[in-house]
């Protein structure tokens, strides 16, 4: 078939169309190569954390080193050297910068790359009316700035660093910090607990609707480092916030680690919606470097009416390993999952929810449009479970896949538990490819076949694409394309 | 050292062949599976643990309950605690040749637990074959009664082989009175064009384990009709891989189940299409009621190359009591682009609306009720091209649904 043969030649070219993969050169402060109870010490003191925080760093610690490495995802990687990685590393500015102006030169040109509208005086100058967005920039591990900081105050919103918030918040953060996802919840989550550098924090007070979207761009720049971020949202009573949260890394040849954490929690009447577009360096056509992003997110719904939105659009990282999941515990709360997640070339990515249903008539839905192409392998992975207490619970669930070449893979492992009877629970899914009769069609009207693809795709991920933010949701559909670009054929 | 794993394999017989030492060796290895592992995290072995240790006395010496045959004119072979008894001579053999023994063809079906411990420890078996282009009219039904006599259980190999184009109907029936655990391993394999329609009938005492672990493999253009009605048992697993091997082969499993009081039904099932142009169709119903607990785990696997699947995966169920409970996991494995796959799964209670609607007529709630369960479940019979044997069938789910079923110990 010609257009195999086309795509093989395409996919080839694919290498150096990730657009995000230069590196900045700029000073760093590290901490040792390796992973010691002297390098978690290290990370507190560097921080100044208060003696909980470091107790709470070493005891989850200690117990990382008794835990095993998952094994029951669809992902196969070599052993993680976790000696062979930095730990810490905080470009060098000698003293935190007091505003964007003291912040290196080179790493505003870095942002100004990636697109950040982190001086968004100038980013917003020819757009009028357009909503502004708050950004917390997090460069290798610690956060460089937040934008808007004065406005949000003025409505008692926090958002800030969370090294920052430990020492202004911290009754909040201690409340709060792993309280959705425990420290031994995972082997990743475990060392995030242990080794977390930086990261957003953010809470929302009774009643505040958030006037702006908040965004985190997060970036892994030097060389041998992971990026363990921790992310806490508390959204209290009757407040509402949007969160964008954006990644890209380097072009490197080595593999590097990502495993951050999210926690979401939300009260009586709150709701948090939760965007992620992932772009992460995903390596070189034949698998080389590319980042290990093992994230573990969960929002906890704790009030009635509250509800939680994770929306995300994977098509960075060598390999995927993320859940983003709801516990729904108040009454009437709602759990919302949309996800599109691409993977071509090497690419792996085991990738779903959780939807735990402990309250009354608690819903959720779950739509995961899944394309997989090259030699790529991916994997839904879901859990909808109805525990015995929620009467009226309601789930729907709808996961497809959209193979592209014969090479590829696209696997979809639902796990569904009822044990209510007055619950409702549908799951649908299908596997497919793009057929021939929907391309021969586009291609009457005179679109190439690229183009046709890319519409076709963008329409088949169309019900997660309007779930997000619209800044969001041009650069989404943008990446969707530059994702399969030459997959396809 | 499991234990349970140790008093299951007390009576290991001393002149065992290479095959049957291996077996047991793995078994004694892992033991019983645990919810530990991925394959049974939803069915846990733990009561039939309890039974084995608390084993030892055989229950009582009445006479074995014989049921009367689901088709009339059909061939039947009893088999008794794990021991075919009787003669099973043919005379008008027409192509069907029946062996006693076990004989189950070690290349097929994988290092399972359950088909570990039936290889191993099995004293009876049967091979059944049909020779090419031998289409047997008589249908066969294997009638396995287990009585509780056999202090710990009895275990039991059935071979069926279909040459190529060969067609046969096979009833496989278990039912019993009293506690004992049954272990079952099945070795199928259909050659080219062969055509097999198997019913199963899983009707063992309440009280009974019942772990049946099936390999399948179909030939080019051969077909695979499998219907399984599971009412019985304590805790039962029904587990069924089928491989489809040649082009244009095609395998159909459809399922009904019905759970009340404590019982726990599992059907796994896992489909290979190994080459292009295969055909998988799945569907299992189930009602639950009480505290019985319904697991189903369908995995569909399309290998590289194996263009122009489809492959299709349905579970319903249908929640009568708020204490029930069903957990679904339907898997699908695809590395293959020019398919057509497809699963869901509904989990839910009877339509408030049509019920109301029933009612509204002049409809009892419990007929009402009763007439909704049978509509459900009614769909998946018509799989079944023997009339007689549906309307039987159907009989007997519904009235395994009623509170004074028979079967009740």
């Amino acid at each position: 078939m010609a257009a195999t043969a086309e795509t093989i030649q395409q996919v080839k070219e694919l290498g150096d169309r990730y657009k995000y993969g230069f590196s900045t050169d700029i000073e760093s402060d590290m901490a040792p190569k390796g992973l010691s109870e002297d390098i978690v010490r290290f990370i507190s003191a560097k921080k100044e954390e208060p003696e909980w925080l470091l107790e709470w760093r070493l005891k989850a610690y200690r117990h990382w080193l008794t835990m095993p490495e998952p094994e029951w995802a669809f992902v196969d990687f070599p052993q993680i050297d976790y000696q062979d990685a930095y730990y810490y590393a905080a470009p060098k500015t000698g003293d935190k910068p007091k505003s964007l102006d003291e912040v290196d030169p080179k790493l505003l040109e870095t942002y100004a790359k990636l697109g950040i509208p982190l001086r968004e005086q100038e980013v917003l100058a020819g757009v009028e009316g357009a909503p502004k967005v708050a950004v917390d920039a997090v460069f290798d591990s610690v956060s460089v700035g937040t934008t808007y900081k004065k406005q949000l105050e003025a409505k008692g919103i926090i958002f800030c660093a969370i090294s920052e918030a430990v020492q202004t918040h911290p009754e909040l953060v201690q409340k709060y910090l792993g309280s959705v996802v425990p420290a031994a919840d995972n082997k990743h989550s475990c060392l995030n607990s242990a080794v977390f550098t930086d990261g957003s924090f953010v809470y929302i007070p009774k009643g505040v609707r958030c006037p702006m979207e908040l965004s985190t761009y997060f970036r892994i720049n030097q060389e041998n480092t992971g990026q363990f971020e921790r992310t806490l949202i508390i959204a209290d009573e009757g407040s509402y916030v949007s969160y964008l949260e954006g990644c890209t890394a380097p072009m490197r040849d080595e593999n590097q680690l990502h495993a951050a954490v999210v926690e979401l929690i939300a009260m009586d009447d709150a709701e948090i919606k939760y965007s992620t577009v992932q772009n992460w360096y995903p390596g070189d056509e034949n698998g080389k470097g590319g980042i290990y992003n093992f994230v573990t997110k969960r929002g906890a719904c704790r009030g009635r009416n509250s509800k939680i939105s994770w929306t995300q659009v994977e098509t960075g990282s060598s390999i995927t390993w993320k859940y983003p999941s709801c516990i729904l515990q108040g009454d009437n709360s709602v759990g919302e999952f949309y996800s599109v997640a691409i993977t071509n070339n090497c690419q792996q990515a085991d990738t779903g929810t959780k939807m735990i249903h402990i309250g009354k008539n608690t819903r959720s839905t779950i739509i995961s449009k899944g394309i997989s192409a090259g030699r790529a392998n991916q994997t839904y992975r879901g859990l909808v479970r109805i525990q015995p207490g929620a009467e009226g619970a309601r789930n729907y669930t709808q996961c497809d896949s959209l193979l592209i070449g014969d090479r590829c893979g696209a696997h979809t492992v639902p796990y569904i538990e009822t044990k209510n009877s007055g619950a409702r629970v549908e799951h649908e899914a299908t596997t497919s490819k793009i057929s021939d009769e929907q391309l021969f069609y586009c291609r009457q009207r005179g679109l190439s076949d690229e183009e046709a693809v890319a519409l076709i795709v963008n329409g088949f991920c169309r019900e997660v694409m309007r779930e997000l933010p619209m800044e969001f949701a041009v650069e989404a559909t943008k990446l969707v394309g530059i994702s399969l670009e030459g997959s396809v054929g | 050292m499991n234990t349970s794993a140790d008093t299951l394999l007390q009576t290991f017989p001393a002149d065992a062949d290479a095959e049957r030492v291996a077996a047991r060796d793995r078994f004694r290895l892992l033991g019983l599976p645990t919810p530990k592992q991925e394959a049974w995290k939803f069915t846990n072995l733990r009561p039939l643990e309890q039974f084995i240790a608390a084993a030892g006395k055989p229950a009582n010496d009445a006479a074995p309950d014989i049921p009367a045959p689901l088709i009339d004119d059909s061939r039947r072979i009893l088999i008794i605690d794990g021991r075919v008894d009787g003669d099973i001579s043919v005379a008008d053999p027409a192509g069907l040749s029946i062996e006693q023994g076990s004989h189950l063809m070690p290349e097929m079906g994988g290092k399972r637990a359950v088909r570990d411990l039936a290889i191993a420890m099995s004293e009876d078996g049967l091979r059944i074959t049909v020779a090419a282009d031998a289409t047997v009219g008589q249908a066969l039904e294997l009638v396995f009664v287990g009585t509780g006599h056999r202090a710990g259980g009895h275990h039991f190999t059935l071979e069926l082989s279909l040459a190529a184009n060969a067609d046969l109907t096979v009833v496989e029936r278990h039912c019993g009175t009293q506690a004992y655990a049954a272990t079952i391993a099945s070795a199928i394999r259909l050659g080219d064009g062969a055509r097999l329609r198997h019913v199963k009938v899983q009707d063992e005492s309440q009280e009974a384990f019942h772990l049946a672990d099936s390999a399948v493999e179909i030939g080019r253009d051969g077909t695979y009709e499998r219907f399984i009605l599971s009412v019985g048992a304590r805790l039962a697993r029904d587990e069924v891989h089928t491989s489809l091997n040649g082009q244009g082969s095609s395998v159909r499993l459809l399922g009904a189940y019905a759970g009340r009081g404590q019982q726990h039904l599992d059907h796994t099932t896992h489909i290979d299409h190994a080459v292009p142009n295969t055909t998988s169709h799945e569907v299992y119903k189930g009602v639950l009621d009480d505290r019985s607990r319904g697991v189903f785990q369908g995995g569909i696997k399309v290998m590289k190359d194996a263009q122009k699947t489809a492959g299709h995966q349905l579970n319903k169920a249908l929640l009568l009591s708020p204490r029930a409970e069903i957990d679904s996991k339907p898997a699908l494995e695809i590395y293959a682009d020019d398919v057509v796959c497809s699963h869901g799964a509904t989990a839910g209670e009877i339509d408030e609306d049509a019920l109301f609607y029933l009612r509204a007529r002049g409809i009892d709630a419990v007929t009402a009720k009763n007439l909704m369960v049978q509509a459900f479940l009614d769909e998946i019979f018509d799989g079944i091209a023997d009339e007689t044997l549906r309307d039987r069938l159907k009989d007997r789910v519904h009235a395994a649904l009623q509170p004074g079923d028979n079967q009740d110990a």
